[in-house]
């Protein structure tokens, strides 16, 4: 049979429910009593209700119960919060009670409804905690700081820091209004606001960061800065116009020199002829001097810009070497270009044709008549390699750093002494290097680098393109020994991430994969490579310490144990290239 | 014969100039200033000009744009010859309507191939 209506609501209320009667003894309770004070309703019934108060206060309670029978209404008991009530098991916890009389026949009984508070109460606490730190917080933060209402424009707190920054009272602060202090604030300081509410008020917590430090330090920067530029730009005009101020008399003295060299008013006499050549020779030494230094000083000035395009090396070699041609032919020296035909390098043209000029000006000057100045090329990690060797005397081994120095001249040198320093410059500042070297049969190696235009690379083939996952640099070292010379350009990336993007950059025509990375695992690599429909022709030949075919059931050309020799390696790539172009 | 107009503050450069020309067959006239180079061009055009850029009153620049103002200059050679030759100068020139710009110094050999 289902409980009565009464019962069934009785039994549902979260509160306890207990019921006492004229003697202060339990009458009935409820599921919520049995759970809160962990007794089962038989154990209470019939006990006083004192069983439920704690033993201190026991007293007190019945005292309060006679007071309460005497004139019984419902009122509430406990609403301040300090009564506390008794388990079974001995604990207490905090309590709020409804009292109610009841009328059962000819007796009054109480109903009293037990609400336990623990929760509520530790709530309350942990908010006047945060409270108290939240106003700690506002009162002592070493940023200024008050709360506005927006409505009356008045103030509503401030903090200490704020009064001592503004010099004044907190009544002062207070009496402001918000119009007044706008002014005196705004130039030193950064002010965020945030909406908040206080005192039950929509209000705005002003925050004021003191920024004049800050300020100063910007504007002391940028007055820096534009004296920086204003004394670059002076450096700049200064050079303009120095350019301008000694090419005019050097163009008087050049054209007519060339005038009476060419004999174009009439013949000269032989020592005529002789001295309007010494004039032409050294003019134009000066001129070659002056475009030198205006050259270097425009470099040291930052008011150099190279512009990278992508070019073929030997298109580059083949011009300068047609400008030195009539100095070689002279003293009978033969210029061979024996550059790869397709180097596609990724540079300044210009500035890359003024110091593959600058050197081998010098090696058709520093080479005996029936030398021989060739150029040849190369790949160097990212770099094209172009080399400019001479059968010259070339230089001392205690000099070689030297020559790069500014208005270093080698013994018997008629040069200006900058053009190796320029060319130094313009080199690394594409970011390659310059060097020098013995050649391989006597004679001088000058060596510059330029970057390789590894998508051109890629795309035009002329070198097979490998892509080497590997992250130890000697590892990495031995592969291009063995791949560089023999016609293989290399690339590198230390990371599979590093390794997916470059494969699909710049679809490289072979990929060496080591598998044993500490940094995630080249099977992750290969099984990226071969998901990626952009990478999956690729072939991948794996490298590994211990034989693993199962790469190769996973995709991989070829599973290579290592060390992998020289010869096992070349050739499985070069069967990886046979197999990708069929 | 051809008539070529050299503008230059220098008599030396326009010596130079003359004596080129002249030899390769040209009638020459001579003025050293910007302006008076424009009113000798606007009275009889010739058939090509030579301005020097940096010349005391109306420089090379302002005298380029009065000269193609006009529309019987508008399409004749007019060649910068300037000892202006930093990065960027014969960009700026060329833009300007310069038919070529010429850097001193200048040769007999660099003039003549321009001219041909
Ligand atoms: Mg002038």
């Amino acid at each position: 049979m289902p409980p009565s209506k009464e019962v069934a609501l009785l039994e549902a209320a979260p509160d306890a429910v207990i019921e006492v009667d004229a003697r202060g003894l339990i009458v009935l309770v409820n599921q919520s009593c049995e759970r809160m004070f962990g007794y089962r309703r038989q154990e209470l019934i019939g006990q006083p209700i004192e069983t439920l108060v704690p033993v201190a206060a026991r007293r007190g309670h019945e005292h309060r119960r006679e007071v309460y029978a005497a004139k019984p209404v419902t009122r509430p008991m406990g609403s301040g919060l300090s009564f506390q009530a008794l388990r079974k098991d001995g604990s207490e916890f905090p309590v709020e009670i409804t009292l109610s009389p009841l009328r059962v026949g000819e007796e009054t009984h109480t109903a009293a409804v037990v609400r336990d508070v623990t929760e509520r109460l530790s709530l309350l606490a942990a908010m006047r905690e945060s409270e108290a730190q939240a106003r700690l917080l506002f009162e002592e933060s070493p940023v200024a700081a008050w709360v506005e209402d927006p409505t009356t424009a008045t103030f509503l707190a401030v903090n200490r820091e704020a009064l001592r920054a503004l010099g004044c009272s907190r009544e002062e602060f207070l009496a402001l209004g918000v119009a007044t202090l706008q002014p005196r604030v705004e130039a030193d300081y950064e002010i965020r606001s945030h909406e908040l509410n206080y005192q039950g008020r929509p209000a705005r917590l002003m925050v004021a960061q003191n920024v004049s430090d800050q300020r100063r330090f910007q504007e002391a920067l940028e007055e820096a800065r534009q004296r920086a530029e204003r004394a670059s730009q002076a450096k700049s005009e200064f050079l303009a116009s120095m350019s301008h101020e000694l090419r005019s008399p050097l163009h008087t003295i050049i054209g007519f020199t060339e005038l009476l060299v060419d004999e174009l008013e009439g013949p000269l006499n032989e020592k005529q002829k002789r001295f309007a050549s010494h004039i032409q020779r050294d003019s134009q030494h000066l001129l070659t001097l002056i475009n030198d230094i205006l050259d270097l000083s425009k470099i040291e000035a930052g008011r150099i810009e190279l512009r990278p395009e992508t070019f073929a090396a030997r298109d580059l070699i083949d011009e300068a070497l047609a400008m030195v041609r009539p100095q070689a032919e002279a003293k009978e020296i033969a210029l061979a270009n024996l550059a790869d035909p397709e180097l596609p390098v990724e540079a300044d043209r210009m500035r890359s044709k003024q110091v593959l000029l600058n050197l081998l000006t010098n090696a058709v000057k520093f080479t005996p008549p029936g030398g021989r100045v060739y150029v040849e090329t190369g790949v160097d990690g990212g770099f094209g390699v172009i080399a400019v060797l001479d059968t010259g005397v070339g230089v001392p081994a205690e000099l070689r750093d030297r020559i790069f120095d500014v208005f270093y001249q080698g013994p018997g040198s008629t040069g200006t002494g900058l053009g190796l320093a320029i060319a130094r410059r313009l080199v690394e500042g594409q970011g390659g290097s310059i060097r020098m070297e013995d050649g391989p049969a006597g004679g001088s190696r000058f060596v510059f680098t330029l970057p390789l235009a590894l998508a051109a690379l890629a795309a035009r083939r002329s070198h097979p393109l490998v892509l080497a996952l590997e992250d130890d640099p000697s590892a990495l070292e031995l592969l291009r020994e063995y791949l560089e010379p023999e016609g293989f350009a290399l690339v590198a990336a230390g990371t599979v991430r590093e390794s997916l993007v470059k494969a699909l950059e710049l679809q490289p025509d072979a990929i060496v994969l080591d598998l044993h990375l500490p940094k995630g695992s080249g099977w992750d690599a290969l099984a990226a490579l071969k998901n990626l429909q952009e990478t999956r022709e690729i072939p991948v030949l794996v490298t590994s310490v211990a034989a693993d075919e199962s790469a190769v059931r996973r995709g991989a050309f070829a599973s290579l144990t290592k060390p992998v020799t020289r010869d096992l390696l070349l050739r499985s790539l070069r069967q990886a290239l046979l197999r990708a172009a069929e | 014969m051809r008539r070529v107009l050299i503008a230059d503050d220098s008599p030396s450069n326009r010596e130079f100039l003359r004596t080129v020309l002249a030899h390769e067959g040209w009638t020459v006239e001579e003025a050293g200033d910007g302006l008076t180079a424009v009113a000798m061009a606007t009275a009889a055009p010739p058939d090509l000009i030579l301005l020097d850029i940096q010349m005391p009153g109306a420089d090379g620049y302002e005298t380029l744009r009065a000269l193609r103002a006009q529309a019987a200059l508008e399409t004749i050679p007019i060649f910068a010859i300037t000892a202006y030759a930093m990065d960027g100068d014969e960009q700026r020139g060329l833009a300007a309507g310069f038919t070529a710009y010429l850097t001193k110094p200048l040769t007999r050999r660099r003039l003549l191939a321009a001219l041909s």
